[in-house]
Order: structure tokens, then C-alpha cells, then sequence
């Protein structure tokens, strides 16, 4: 299954007129000997919510175990492009979506894919940690036992080493899992979404709703979880997309994915005027 | 972490097919409620035409007297339309203002504490069964009441030149009466008014609230300018889903006023407050009381059924209908 | 509740302000005043009814004293106690409020939960009812077992309720080839599967839980043998030993389950057990203390003739109500169960499966507008509907417990209904979203997600309809159920009979004693049923709120 994407164009077209340069940004890989290959790919996806367009023609390649971080203003369409990717938007009724994504080059909005199973290959974590009224160790295995997939004692802790949370919980895994702090439910979150073995894990802002010190807990683990999965994160936090993202894509208003690349050249020597002025803080 | 294989992105068959069928299970029991209603519509109808077919909607529409039971049997509803209207006006006297009261009360000015005593004691209000607030009306209102009829109130006394004497006489409460059974069935449908405009005066928002204090305004002003009229729609709707609910009352009624139905007397409106009558629900439970299964009489039930299903249909499709257009919609 | 203006010394000197100040003041008077009618008329029914149900007139004052010694002071001081008040007695143990709040529950909950379930079983013939017990649990226990051995879930989801309409037919199998044979048991031995087996699976299991799996065993153990002492205990004491098994397998194995949990787990909330101990233990206390020292107590007509026999039309002393109520009981049992399944299920398609767009969305609207409609449409007019259906169309005899349990099951469905929507509204999407992001279906989502979240809330709405439903009388009278019968309803094809039906058709009853004494008596009965389901229901949602 192997996918040439070396010379993969990864450049985001503007359909209205775009005011500065045209900002095709030609993929770096090339260059990035580093970069594996491509897990993810987005082909002209665009997103309307009724009649307003929230993604406009975003098409980016995701490579396999590296994090890649979303990041711009908010209400720029960098969540429902994470939402697109695990067919999230399906559940949302006045969502509609053209365009590809492709799964180790399967098109995931082809008629005979169906959403449950994917979602079964691509977790994801949210903003609000969102454990179930359980235990915890029912919390870990809940996704596989829906899956139909086995689930031993082991698994689970297994699941909860990697999320980091093994030695704080191990004694009370029959304890609900709402008595824990914020940070240690969302690494409860993400350790039953690693739990069911995916290909891809997505998270939307999973440490805008902690504190700093849980939110360093957070950081240090998506990069210790890029060496087995495939990271894409999206946050608003530019700093945190710096210093955990080996890739960065930018979103900005609109919908529209202005440039996308490895993450130091992105902050350090944008293409786009506009990426720059992002970056910079003249707005945002 | 490597995965089983890049096959299919496809679940197990038949995990699709248990899905779509509790799917379709569960439609079918949201789907029953249809059902109902076609039940009750039919069941209903079927009779009303054969009895239609017998009685003339005219006579049956006009005539002012109802005696099913009665030797020569007659089919007018109004005595008992009246009779319905005589107990739901009374209702409405007790019901109406003093349900508004407590709503605002509850919502501008009870602590939290008087709150937490008030709202269960409405909610057994509502709760007790019928039957017991007949029984009460019975035998204990209707007594208690009797300490204050009869009364005679001399309007214009002896000696006036020019004008007779006049003497406004209401005469004592009979056993089986429409003031207890309209007080009783006030008392019943309060909680319905006061829960109900409570939930419409509560979704005032406080900025209304807080531009009129900043103006000046007693809490007095606020609450009867301000927030009542905001919240109209929710209040009026609570009206005509309380009135709905009192023409629908049977079992209270059924025991405190009795079964004598009568046209009103339009002369001293006030006795008719003191006399046996009979309602549309309560003439119901007689026929059925009655065991008479078959015949005019019988259909005659489902009649009335119709009657009152389509008067309180209505009202409550009317109290939909002023809630939904006049309601000022708050972001 | 909005702020409220300042007071400025300045201003208080206009007298225009005065006359609004003075204003606002007889408005409140005004609002208070509408407030204490309702609440006045409320204690005037419940006073006017007390007094005449339980007489309190006819008593001497020492037998108030006596029971305000016995009783009412201990389990006041004890209350205080344990709510933390009685200061200079030093502050209880935290658990001792958790505690109290348990022991109450299991004591008077397993009380009530045994009387209902002998008096319910009794009347329908013990052999039926066991039969349909064992064959309504064990299929469904099976598949479960299998599931959990197997870990196996594709076949043993549907499975589990397939298997229990499996057991239904087996049931009725049964029940028809054996039941004779079986009714020439003794009813203890009966009783022994109605109420033994199952307390000691249940306790059994509570027990493997709360300590471990060997004292499951032994804890199931005990329940066995506790049973047979009971029925020894009755027939030794002199009552029916069905009672005895009842109260000794159903109502003490559970109090000592708990207290041996206490004693366990929350050894410092020993205490709280005493609750139910000092209120049970002062009013027993008390009544020994009134018949030897021969102090006249209430003049009441709530006796056990009226709660135990069955009615007279002439002699108002002789009249009791215990068919009817144990008719009313049965009649609630199958309302719920014919409305719970379909109206928990129409409320999950409406709120988790129903389209918000399109054609489909159109329909949900309806259904929905439908619904409201039907929750307003007046009880009477069920009435009607139901002797329609179940006496023309179906051509059944005139008042059968199903019909009436249909009818009134139908009357409570919208509001059934409403409850589970808003049950299912309250549970936050976050949680929702999390099942699918991990790949769970719709209805994996809402079997392991959402139902159990909803589940409190549909539960106390129900109990409440329930509540409601159990003062009905219009639709039964118009399906023809008969005023009054001499004997409970042996099963779901005999006549009918129920309380506030009961009510009714004595309320013209020449005879005064009735109307001031044994109506009041029985009324008294009705709502202390309904308040009892009532705060049922509130401690359930209490309970699950807070966790």
C-alpha cells in the first residue's frame, strides 16, 4: 500500500479571488527526508453548513506518525476539518461535504464506507475531557467492547501506561472516572481512544481546557504518542503547535488552508505574508 | 501501532441489520401514538355518526333537555354545555387570579427556601386524586359553605321613595351544587396555571428587569409592568390549557354536582351557583354507570364524547397557537 | 430573582414614593395571601379527612403524651442527632447521614416491597406467580451468563430480551399443564420461589460486589435457610408462614445484609442504623404501653378490618378495602408495564434517531405535536376509547384488569413520554459525541450511554404518572369495571376493582358513618399511597442527581 506522495502538491486554492500572492506552498518533503508516508490526504474538501461555507477546497496530506498541528483564529474551520477526517460532520444534519479523504487511499466518503467502522480506525479526543459516567476501567474498555474486540486486564493497562496515567489510577480503576481531575480525565480520554489500537488519532484543543500544569502533562504525551500513532491536533495555541508539531498546517478565515509545512519553517520563515502577520500577532 | 488490516471499512453484516432493525422498532413505538389518536378519533366518530343518524345534530345541538335515561328520551346538549360553562367559570374565578398570584410570587419575590416548600406542596395539589376533591366538595365544603348561605343582601330597603324594595336573596347550597364543584375543580387546576406561568414569567430575562430597576422602579412596577406582560403569551396559554383541562374534569364534578342537568336561570344568576346541575363528562359516567350497552343512550356517550374531545382539542391547540405566535422571543 | 432598589433616606420623605412603597406592600400581601389559599385548601382537605379517618378527637390526651414519649421525642432528638444539631452531643461520624439515609430506605422499602409482593401474589395464586417467576428470569439469566463467560455481545444483545419473551410463552405453558398440580403445594413452599430464590440471587450478588465472592456464596446461602426459618417462624407464632418467609428472606435478610456492610465499610456510621430501630421500636413500645395501661386511643376508622377484609355496603365497622387495594396495586403493575417499554422507545426515537430536516423531520414534528395533544385529551374520553377497543372490537367481558391496565396504560403513555424526552435531553452531548468518536454505533451509544444516564429521570416520571394514574376513576368507570367486588383479582382476565373506584360509588351511601368515617378512611389510604409513590420518585431523582 504504499502512496507516492513526494511530489504531492499540497497547496490550498482560494475559488473567490484572493487578494495577495497566490499562495501555493509546494510540499517540502522532498526536502524533509524525515517525513513518512502519507496516513491522511484531503483532496478539494470544502464544508457547508447550510448555505455558509466553513472549508474551502482544503486539500493537505497527514504522514504517518508524526503530530500535525492545525492552528489559526478561531471559527476558521480548523475543527470541522478534524470532524471531516473521522466523519464526524455526519452527525450533524445541515453539514454537507464535497471533496475526498483519503485513508491509505481509500476514500472514506465512498458510498460502501461506513462511518461506524471508520471511526474505529481514527479516534479522537476532545476539548472538554469527556469520560462516561463509569469506571475507569470501563471507560478504557469501552471502546472495544463496542467494537466487538477483547478486553482483558492487561489491555487496559497497557492503555493507561501510554496515556500516562497508569501509576495515578492503578489502584482505583473501579472508582468513577468523574472523581478525577481535568487533566487525568483527558488522559483517561485519550487512553481509551489509544485503547482500540487506531491508525490516526485526532484531537480537537484537548489541553485548552486545562491548566497549565496538566497541560504540559498533555504535551509531553502526544509527543511520546507520535512514535505509535498518527497525531493531528488542532489548537489555538501557537506555542503549543511549535513546540510539539512536526508539521503545522494554517487555517484562516474562511475555511482556507493558506500554508502547510514542517513546523519550524512555518514559524520561523513563512511563505504567506498573512501566515507571517498571523504568526506575529497583528491579528488573530 | 500497526493495525489488523487495511480491508474493509465495513462493519460485521449483520451488526447493520440489528441496527436498522431496533431502529425500526423504535419508530414503531413512537409510530403507536398515531395509533392512539386514530383510536380515539374512530372510536369516537363511529358511534357519534350512528347516533347522528338517530338524533338530529340540530335537536341535538339546541334542545334543552337531557334526560337519556328517562322514559322519553331526549338528546339536547345545552343544559349540559351550560352546566359545563357554570363549573368552569367558577373555576376560572378561583383559579385563574390566584394561579397568576402564586407565579409571581414564586417567581419575583419567594426566597429559595419558601421555593422549596411551595412547589411540592402545588405538585400534591395536583396530585390528589379526584375522586377524594368530589368527596371533599360533598361533604365538607358544601357544609362549611352553608355557614355562609343563605344570605340576603338588602339592596335597596323599604322607605326609598320611588324605587321597591329589593332584596338579593341567594338561597342555601344544596346538597349537589356548582359552587363546590367549581371551587373544587379551581382548586385543581391552579397548580396547572401557576407551574405554567411560573416557567413563562421565570423566562423574562433579568435585563429586562434590570433596565427598569435602572429607571426607577419599584419592585411592585417592575413585576406588574414590566415581566407579566413580557411573559402574556405564556400566561394566556396557561389559561386555556387550565379552562381545557376543567371542562375535561369528571370525577370531582361527577360527585359534587350532580345529575340533574338544567338551563341556567337568567334572572338571579347567583342561584344557579346553588343548584344541582350536571356537566358534559358527568352525564358520560352516568350512561356508563348505567349499563346499558347498545341503543341511542349508548351512543349518546360517545357523542359527547366527541363534543367535549373536540372542545378541549381545540383550546389546547388554541393555547399552542397563542404561545407559539405571540411569544417575544428572547436570545 | 432580580435586585431590588435602595433605600435613600432622601427619597423616603416623598410622599409619592411612600404610596408606592405602601403599594408594593399590599402586593406582596395580595400575592402571599393567593399562595396561602392554595396551600390553606390542601391542609383543609388532609385536616378535614384526617380528622374524620382517624378520629383524633376521640383520644385522651395521655394517649398523645404517651406516643409524643415513646415515639415522636426519640426519633426527633435522634434526627437532630444525626443531623448534626444536637451540638453538645458532639458531631456524628459522616457516614452516619448516609447511613440513616439507607437503612430507612432498605427497612421500610423491603417492608412495603414484601407486604405488596404477599398480598399481590396471594391474591393471583402463588403457584402462577412463581411459575411465571422462574420462567421470566432464568432464560434471560442464561444468555447473560453466556454472554459474560463468552464475552460474546452480537447474539446475546437481542438475545436477552428474546429470552424473556421466550419464558413468557414457556410461562404460560406451564403454568397451564402444572399450575394445578403445583396449586396443591403449600403456599410457603411457593413463596420460597417468589421471594427466596430471587433475595438470595439478588443479595448474593450485592454481596459479591460489596465484599467478595465467597461471601456471596455465603450471604446466598443464608437467604436460603432463612426462608424455611421464616415459614417455622410463622406457623410456630401463628401466622400464615407465607408472611414468614416474605418477611424473613425479603425484608431481614436485606436489613442484615446492610448491616453487615455497615459494620464492614462504614463502621463508623453504625448510627444511622438506629434510625428505623428507635421509630419502629417507640411506636411498638407505645402501643404495648396503650393496651396495658388501657389509655383510649383514636377513634379511628383506618383499622385493620378496613385495610384487611373486604367491603360491606351495610355495616360501615365491617367495611374494608383490601380487595381494591390490592386491585389498584395490580392495575398500576400492568400500566407500567404495558407503558414503560413503549414509552421509553418512542421517546428515544423521537429524540436520538429522528431526522431534524426533510420529510423525516416533518413527521418527528408531528409525532411530537401528537403526542402534547394526547396529554391533554381528558381521561373520560380514554375511557371511552378503551370501551371501544377492548369491549366492541376485541369483545372482551366488561372491566378485566388487562382492559383497565391498557386503558389507563394508554392514558399515561404521552406522559411517559414527555418524561423520557426530557430525560434524554438532559444527558450532555459531550458524552454522546465521545461513544462515537470511539467508533460505537447509534444504538450502542444509546444502550451504554445515554439510557443509563437517562434511566433516573424516566423512572421518577413514570413513578409520578403512575401516581397519577392510581387516582384515575373516570376511565374505569366507563370500560365497566364493577364498584365493588368481595375478593382481589385473581389474574389478568378477571374483573377488576380499585380504590378510588370504590370511592365513588360509596360516596352516596345513605348511611352517614360512611361518608364522615369509612369513605375518609379509604381516602386517607388513596393519598397516602399517592404520597408514598410520590416521594419515590423524588428520592430517585434525588439519589441520582447528586451522584
Amino acid at each position: 500500500m504504499s502512496q507516492d506522495n513526494m511530489t504531492d502538491p499540497e497547496q490550498s486554492t482560494n475559488a473567490t479571488a484572493t487578494v495577495s500572492a497566490p499562495e501555493v506552498d509546494t510540499d517540502e518533503s522532498s526536502i524533509d527526508s524525515t517525513v513518512g508516508r502519507t496516513v491522511i490526504e484531503t483532496r478539494d474538501l470544502d464544508v457547508y453548513y447550510g448555505d455558509e461555507q466553513a472549508l474551502q477546497e482544503v486539500s493537505l496530506s497527514i504522514p504517518e506518525r508524526q503530530v500535525t498541528a492545525m492552528i489559526g483564529p478561531s471559527g476558521c474551520g480548523k475543527s470541522t476539518f478534524l470532524r471531516c477526517l473521522n466523519r464526524m460532520n455526519d452527525l450533524v444534519e445541515t453539514a454537507r461535504v464535497e471533496g475526498e479523504v483519503l485513508l491509505n487511499g481509500r476514500n472514506l466518503y465512498a458510498e460502501d464506507v461506513d462511518p461506524v467502522a471508520l471511526r474505529r480506525r481514527i479516534g479522537m479526543v476532545f476539548q472538554q475531557p469527556n469520560p462516561f459516567p463509569k469506571s475507569i476501567y470501563e471507560n478504557v474498555a469501552y471502546g472495544r467492547r463496542v467494537q466487538n474486540k477483547s478486553v482483558d486486564d492487561e489491555i487496559v493497562e497497557q492503555a493507561l501506561r501510554r496515556a500516562a496515567l497508569w501509576d495515578e489510577v492503578k489502584d482505583q480503576l473501579d472508582q468513577s472516572a468523574l472523581e478525577l481531575s481535568g487533566g487525568q480525565q483527558q488522559r483517561l480520554c485519550i487512553a481509551r481512544a489509544i485503547a482500540v489500537d487506531p491508525e490516526v488519532v485526532l484531537m480537537d484543543e484537548p489541553a485548552s481546557a486545562l491548566d497549565p500544569v496538566a497541560t504540559s502533562k498533555i504535551e509531553d504525551l502526544i509527543e511520546e504518542l507520535a512514535e505509535d500513532y498518527t497525531v493531528v491536533i488542532v489548537t489555538h495555541n501557537m506555542q503549543q503547535a511549535a513546540r510539539i508539531s512536526d508539521r503545522t498546517a494554517v487555517f484562516l478565515t474562511g475555511g482556507e488552508l493558506v500554508e502547510v509545512g514542517p513546523t519550524q519553517r512555518v514559524f520561523e520563515n513563512p511563505d504567506s505574508d498573512r501566515v507571517e502577520d498571523y504568526i506575529t500577532g497583528k491579528f488573530g | 501501532m500497526a493495525t489488523e488490516g487495511h480491508d474493509t471499512l465495513q462493519r460485521d453484516g449483520l451488526a447493520v441489520r440489528k441496527e436498522r432493525l431496533y431502529g425500526r422498532l423504535l419508530a414503531a413505538c413512537a409510530a403507536l401514538t398515531l395509533l392512539v389518536t386514530a383510536g380515539i378519533v374512530l372510536a369516537l366518530l363511529g358511534q357519534t355518526i350512528v347516533f347522528f343518524g338517530e338524533v338530529s345534530i340540530v335537536g341535538y345541538l339546541t334542545g334543552t333537555d337531557w334526560t337519556p335515561l328517562i322514559g322519553e328520551a331526549s338528546y339536547g346538549v345545552l343544559p349540559l354545555v351550560t352546566g359545563t360553562l357554570l363549573v368552569t367559570v367558577v373555576s376560572a374565578v378561583i383559579a385563574l387570579p390566584t394561579g397568576l398570584a402564586i407565579a409571581i410570587y414564586l417567581s419575583e419575590y419567594a426566597t429559595a427556601r419558601t421555593r422549596a416548600v411551595l412547589k411540592p406542596t402545588l405538585e400534591i395539589l395536583a396530585g390528589v386524586p379526584t375522586v377524594i376533591y368530589g368527596y371533599f366538595a360533598l361533604v365538607y365544603l358544601t357544609p362549611l359553605l352553608n355557614e355562609v348561605f343563605p344570605t340576603r343582601i338588602g339592596l335597596i330597603p323599604a322607605g326609598v321613595p320611588v324605587l321597591p324594595e329589593y332584596t338579593f336573596v341567594v338561597p342555601s347550597l344544596r346538597t349537589f351544587n356548582v359552587l363546590s364543584g367549581g371551587v373544587v375543580v379551581g382548586l385543581i387546576i391552579i397548580p396547572m396555571v401557576s407551574s405554567i406561568s411560573e416557567d413563562a414569567l421565570s423566562s423574562v430575562p433579568d435585563s429586562l428587569r434590570e433596565a427598569a430597576y435602572g429607571l426607577g422602579s419599584t419592585k411592585f412596577d417592575v413585576s406588574t409592568k414590566v415581566v407579566v406582560p413580557a411573559a402574556t403569551s405564556g400566561i394566556v396559554s396557561s389559561y386555556v390549557l387550565a379552562l381545557s383541562r376543567a371542562i375535561g374534569e369528571t370525577m370531582a364534578v361527577t360527585i359534587a354536582v350532580g345529575s340533574s342537568p338544567q338551563m341556567p336561570d337568567l334572572g338571579n344568576v347567583l342561584v344557579n351557583l346553588t343548584q344541582e346541575n350536571q356537566t358534559i363528562t358527568a352525564a358520560m359516567v352516568q350512561i356508563a354507570g348505567a349499563e346499558s350497552l347498545g341503543g341511542v343512550t349508548y351512543e349518546s356517550m360517545f357523542a359527547l364524547g366527541m363534543t367535549l374531545f373536540v372542545l378541549t382539542l381545540g383550546m389546547n391547540v388554541v393555547a399552542e397557537l397563542v404561545r407559539r405566535r405571540y411569544r417575544e422571543e428572547y436570545d | 430573582m432580580a435586585t431590588d432598589t435602595e433605600d435613600t433616606d432622601w427619597l423616603s420623605t416623598d410622599a409619592r414614593l411612600r404610596w408606592q412603597r405602601l403599594k408594593g406592600r399590599l402586593f406582596v400581601g395580595v400575592l402571599v395571601l393567593a399562595t396561602l389559599v392554595g396551600v390553606l385548601a390542601l391542609a383543609a382537605l388532609f385536616a378535614y379527612i384526617g380528622r374524620d379517618a382517624l378520629g383524633p378527637f376521640g383520644a385522651e390526651p395521655s394517649w398523645f403524651l404517651l406516643y409524643f414519649g415513646t415515639a415522636v421525642t426519640p426519633i426527633a432528638a435522634y434526627t437532630l442527632y444525626v443531623t448534626g444539631r444536637l451540638r453538645w452531643l458532639g458531631d456524628p461520624h459522616p457516614d452516619v447521614r448516609t447511613v440513616n439515609d439507607t437503612a430507612f430506605a432498605v427497612v421500610f422499602g423491603s417492608l412495603v416491597l414484601g407486604l405488596v409482593v404477599y398480598a399481590v401474589a396471594t391474591a393471583l395464586a402463588p403457584e402462577d406467580v412463581a411459575i411465571y417467576v422462574v420462567c421470566l428470569s432464568v432464560p434471560p439469566l442464561l444468555v447473560r451468563g453466556y454472554a459474560r463467560r463468552y464475552g460474546e455481545t452480537h447474539f446475546t444483545g437481542p438475545g436477552t430480551p428474546v429470552s424473556v419473551l421466550f419464558g413468557l410463552g414457556a410461562g404460560v405453558v406451564v403454568a397451564v399443564t402444572l399450575g394445578e398440580t403445583l396449586a396443591l403445594l403449600v403456599d410457603w413452599l411457593l413463596f420460597l420461589v417468589v421471594v427466596t430464590l430471587p433475595a438470595a440471587a439478588l443479595l448474593g450478588s450485592l454481596a459479591v460486589r460489596r465484599f467478595s465472592r465467597r461471601w456471596g456464596y455465603l450471604t446466598s446461602a443464608a437467604v436460603l435457610v432463612l426462608g424455611p426459618a421464616g415459614a417455622i417462624g410463622g406457623i410456630v407464632a401463628g401466622f400464615d408462614p407465607a408472611l414468614g418467609v416474605v418477611l424473613a428472606s425479603g425484608v431481614l435478610a436485606p436489613v442484615g445484609l446492610l448491616v453487615a456492610d455497615t459494620v464492614a465499610h462504614r463502621r463508623g456510621g453504625w448510627p444511622g442504623l438506629l434510625g428505623p430501630v428507635v421509630l419502629i421500636g417507640g411506636v411498638l413500645v407505645g402501643a404495648t404501653l396503650e393496651r396495658s395501661l388501657g389509655i383510649t386511643g383514636l377513634n379511628s376508622w383506618l383499622t385493620p378490618t378496613l385495610v384487611f377484609d373486604s367491603w360491606s355496603s351495610t355495616d360501615p365497622t365491617a367495611a374494608g378495602i383490601y380487595p381494591q387495594l390490592v386491585g389498584s396495586i395490580i392495575i398500576v403493575a400492568v400500566m407500567a408495564v404495558m407503558s414503560f417499554p413503549v414509552g421509553v422507545g418512542a421517546a428515544i426515537y423521537l429524540e436520538e434517531y429522528a431526522p431534524e430536516t426533510g420529510w423525516g423531520g416533518r413527521l418527528a414534528t408531528v409525532l411530537d405535536v401528537n403526542i402534547s395533544n394526547l396529554a391533554g385529551v381528558p381521561s373520560v374520553v380514554y375511557g371511552l376509547l378503551g370501551l371501544a377497543l377492548f369491549r366492541n372490537a376485541f369483545g372482551l367481558a366488561p372491566g378485566l384488569v388487562i382492559t383497565a391496565g391498557a386503558t389507563l396504560g394508554l392514558l399515561i403513555l404521552p406522559i411517559v413520554i414527555v418524561a423520557a424526552q426530557e430525560a434524554l435531553r438532559s444527558v450532555p452531548d459531550e458524552l454522546r459525541q465521545g461513544s462515537y468518536g470511539l467508533g460505537a454505533s447509534r444504538w450502542q451509544t444509546v444502550r451504554n450511554v445515554v439510557l443509563p444516564e437517562a434511566l433516573p429521570g424516566m423512572l421518577t416520571g413514570t413513578i409520578l404518572a403512575l401516581g397519577r394514574a392510581i387516582g384515575e376513576t373516570a376511565p374505569l368507570v366507563m370500560i365497566g369495571v364493577a364498584a365493588t367486588r368481595f375478593s382481589p383479582p385473581e389474574g389478568l382476565f378477571s374483573g377488576a376493582t380499585a380504590l378510588p373506584l370504590q370511592i365513588f360509588a360509596s360516596a352516596g351511601n345513605a348511611i352517614p358513618e360512611y361518608r364522615t368515617g369509612v369513605l375518609a378512611a379509604a381516602s386517607l389510604v388513596l393519598l397516602v399511597t399517592l404520597l408514598a409513590m410520590n416521594a419515590t420518585a423524588i428520592l430517585v431523582r434525588n439519589r441520582y442527581e447528586n451522584n
